[in-house]
C-alpha cells in the first residue's frame, strides 16, 4: 500500500510543473455544463482512459522500463492538451449565448491559459545569434579557431559547449559526448570518463587531464578561465592558441 | 531568393500536387488548398521513412536517398498533375475565397502565428536536445552518411547498435531537405523548418476544428484561437514540456506532440466517425509513420498509445449508447 502511495506521489510530482494538464482536467468539468454528443463524449473518455494511464501507480514501474526515467514525462503527451483544453473550453464558451457574458468567460478561458503555463517569448528562453546557423556565437567561435589549420580536429570541451559546437561543425569530434542524450548510449571507456569528470571540475589535475587528452587523440583543450589558473596545459605539451569570453584553446604540439 | 523560391516550390506547389492526388482518392466534398499542402506534406515524410529504414541497412548515402526521394516525389507530383487538374485549378480558386472569408477570429490567429513564425526565425530558442537532432542532421549532412557517425562527437558508429535510432529518421530527413535546399543542418533546423511547420501545424488544427465543430467557421476560429494563445505558454517546467510548437519544432518530441500525435487523433477520429473511407486509416497510418519517425523509441510507444486510446474510447462510447441507439432504430 506504502509503494502504491509512493507510486502515486511519484506520478503527480512528474506532472507537477505541466500546469497544462490541470488546464486540460479543469475545462473538461465544462463539458458537464454541456449537451454531449458522440464527439464530447469520446474525448472526454479518451482524457479519462489516458489520465489512468498516466497516474496510474500500478503501471509506474513499466513505464519507466519503457521510457526511462529521464524521458517518463513525455508519456503526458498522449493526452494532447492544447487540442483538447481548447475545445472543451470553446465548447464552454459557445454555451454562453449573452455576448457581454461570452467575452468574459473568453477573457477568463485565455487568463487560465496563460495561468496553465509560463510566457515563452522572454530573454530567458530566446537570443539573437549573430551568425546565419542560429547557433551560440561563443560555440562558433571556438569552432573557427580549431578548424583554422586543421579540418576535423578532435576536441575537448566541458558539458555546455559541447553541446552547440557540433550542431555548427560537424566536422569536429568530440572527446566527451554531452551527458543529456536521446536514448543514445555510446560506449565510453574510462579514460574518456576520467576526462569528463576532470573538464567538470574547476581545479583539475592538469599533468593527468594533459596525458588522457593525448591518449584520446585530442588536438585542441579547451579549459575556463579559472580552470588553468593553479597550473596550465602549456607545462604539458600543449600551446596556447586565444581566449573566447571564458575560454581558453591549447593545441595538442606534440606528435 | 532562389531558397525561398526552392522551399515555396517543395512545400507548397509539389505538396499541393501530392496533395490533390490524396484529395481526389478520399472523395473529400470540401477539399481545401491548405489541405492537401498538410496531406502532401504527410505523403512526403512518410515516403522518406519507407525508403530511410532499407537505404541504411545498405548503407547507402544521403545523395543517394536524396535522389530516390526526389524522383519518388517528383513523379507522385507529376502523375496527380496529370489526373487531378481539375481538382488542382478548384483548389486555388478556393484559396482565395478562403482568404475572402477570414473573420475577426482568423484575422486575429493570423497576426498571432505570423508573430510565432518571425520570432522563430529571427531569434533562437536553446535546448540540450538540440545535440541530437541539430547535431544528427548535421553529421549526416556533412559526412553524406545514414547513421554512420554519433551525433555527439562524430565517432564512427553502425546502425545495427542504434536500432531505435534507425526507426527515428527526423533528423535525417531536415539533413535531406537541406541538401536540396544547399543550406546547412542547423539553419535547416533552426531557420526553414518552424517557417514551414508552424503554419502546417495550425492547417492541421483547424482541420480537427471542421471534424469536431461540424465545418462551424466560427466555432472552429475560436477552437484555433485557444491553441494559439497556449502556444504562447509553454509548460511550467523547461526540461519536461512539450508545448513547443512555436520554440523548436524541429525537436522529435515537439514535433511528434505538435504534429503527429494530433495528426493520428485527426485521421483516426475521422475514420472512426465516418466509417466510410479506408483512405483516412491510410493517412493515420501514414502520420503514425511520422510519429514513429520523430522520437527513438518513446516515438512508437505514444503514437501506438494514441490509436490505442482513441479506439477504445470510441468503443467504450457505443457500448455506452447501445440502448440509445437501438431506441432510435440507429442500425450498430
Amino acid at each position: 500500500m506504502q509503494e502504491l502511495i509512493s507510486n502515486l506521489q511519484n506520478s503527480i510530482e512528474i506532472y507537477r510543473h505541466t500546469g497544462k494538464i490541470m488546464l486540460l482536467l479543469t475545462t473538461l468539468l465544462g463539458f458537464f455544463l454541456i449537451k454531449t454528443n458522440q464527439r464530447v463524449r469520446v474525448i472526454a473518455l479518451y482524457v479519462l482512459f489516458g489520465s489512468i494511464i498516466l497516474l496510474n501507480p500500478f503501471f509506474l514501474k513499466y513505464e519507466i522500463d519503457i521510457f526511462g526515467e529521464n524521458h517518463l514525462y513525455r508519456l503526458g503527451m498522449i493526452l494532447l492538451v492544447p487540442i483538447l483544453s481548447s475545445y472543451a473550453l470553446t465548447n464552454v464558451l459557445l454555451k454562453v449565448t449573452e455576448r457581454k457574458k461570452r467575452l468574459i468567460a473568453l477573457i477568463g478561458s485565455l487568463i487560465l491559459i496563460a495561468l496553465s503555463g509560463r510566457f515563452v517569448y522572454t530573454k530567458e528562453y530566446f537570443f539573437q545569434a549573430n551568425n546565419e546557423d542560429k547557433v551560440y556565437d561563443l560555440a562558433v567561435d571556438i569552432a573557427n579557431c580549431v578548424t583554422a589549420t586543421n579540418q576535423s580536429p578532435t576536441i575537448a570541451i566541458t558539458e555546455v559547449q559541447g553541446v552547440f559546437i557540433r550542431q555548427y561543425n560537424a566536422n569536429i569530434k568530440l572527446v566527451c559526448a554531452p551527458k543529456v542524450r536521446e536514448n543514445w548510449d555510446e560506449a565510453e571507456d574510462e579514460s574518456v570518463m576520467n576526462m569528463r569528470i576532470m573538464l567538470s571540475d574547476s581545479e583539475p589535475d592538469m599533468p593527468n587531464l594533459t596525458q588522457l587528452a593525448k591518449q584520446n587523440g585530442c588536438d585542441y583543450l579547451i579549459l575556463l578561465n579559472q580552470q588553468v589558473k593553479e597550473d596550465n596545459p602549456q607545462n604539458y605539451g600543449f600551446r596556447y592558441v586565444n581566449t573566447f569570453e571564458d575560454f581558453q584553446v591549447f593545441e595538442n604540439v606534440q606528435e | 531568393m532562389l531558397k525561398v523560391i526552392q522551399v515555396l516550390l517543395l512545400f507548397i506547389f509539389i505538396s499541393m500536387l501530392i496533395g490533390c492526388l490524396i484529395m481526389k482518392a478520399l472523395k473529400e466534398k470540401q477539399a481545401s488548398f491548405f489541405k492537401s499542402i498538410l496531406c502532401g506534406s504527410i505523403v512526403m515524410m512518410a515516403l522518406f521513412e519507407v525508403l530511410f529504414i532499407p537505404m541504411t541497412i545498405l548503407g547507402q548515402t544521403l545523395s543517394r536517398l536524396t535522389q530516390i526521394w526526389t524522383i519518388l516525389v517528383g513523379l507522385i507530383a507529376l502523375v496527380s498533375a496529370l489526373v487531378s487538374k481539375k481538382l488542382i485549378l478548384e483548389l486555388i480558386k478556393t484559396a482565395f475565397l478562403e482568404i475572402k472569408k477570414i473573420n475577426v477570429f482568423d484575422g486575429i490567429v493570423l497576426f498571432f502565428v505570423v508573430i510565432q513564425m518571425v520570432i522563430c526565425y529571427k531569434y533562437i530558442f536553446t535546448h540540450a536536445n538540440d545535440a541530437y537532432y541539430v547535431g544528427m542532421a548535421s553529421t549526416t549532412l556533412t559526412t553524406d552518411q545514414l547513421l554512420s557517425y554519433s551525433p555527439y562527437t562524430g565517432a564512427s558508429i553502425t546502425w545495427s547498435s542504434y536500432k531505435a535510432h534507425l526507426i527515428a529518421s527526423l533528423p535525417a530527413y531536415w539533413a535531406m531537405l537541406a541538401k536540396i535546399f544547399g543550406v546547412t543542418g542547423a539553419f535547416m533546423c533552426h531557420s526553414i523548418v518552424p517557417v514551414v511547420y508552424i503554419p502546417l501545424a495550425y492547417v492541421l488544427y483547424r482541420e480537427i476544428g471542421m471534424l469536431l465543430f461540424k465545418k462551424e467557421r466560427n466555432h472552429v476560429s475560436l477552437f484555433i484561437l485557444m491553441i494559439c494563445i497556449g502556444n504562447f505558454f509553454i509548460g511550467n517546467h523547461y526540461d519536461t514540456s512539450y508545448e513547443m510548437l512555436t520554440t523548436s519544432v524541429w525537436q522529435g518530441g515537439t514535433f511528434l506532440y505538435n504534429i503527429a500525435l494530433p495528426g493520428i487523433f485527426y485521421f483516426e477520429f475521422k475514420f472512426l466517425k465516418k466509417g466510410q473511407n479506408v483512405l483516412d486509416l491510410v493517412m493515420a497510418g501514414m502520420m503514425f509513420i511520422i510519429g514513429v519517425m520523430s522520437v527513438p523509441k518513446s516515438g512508437i510507444v505514444l503514437s501506438s498509445l494514441t490509436v490505442i486510446l482513441l479506439g477504445f474510447s470510441f468503443l467504450v462510447e457505443r457500448m455506452l449508447t447501445k440502448r440509445k441507439r437501438i431506441d432510435a432504430g440507429i442500425n450498430i
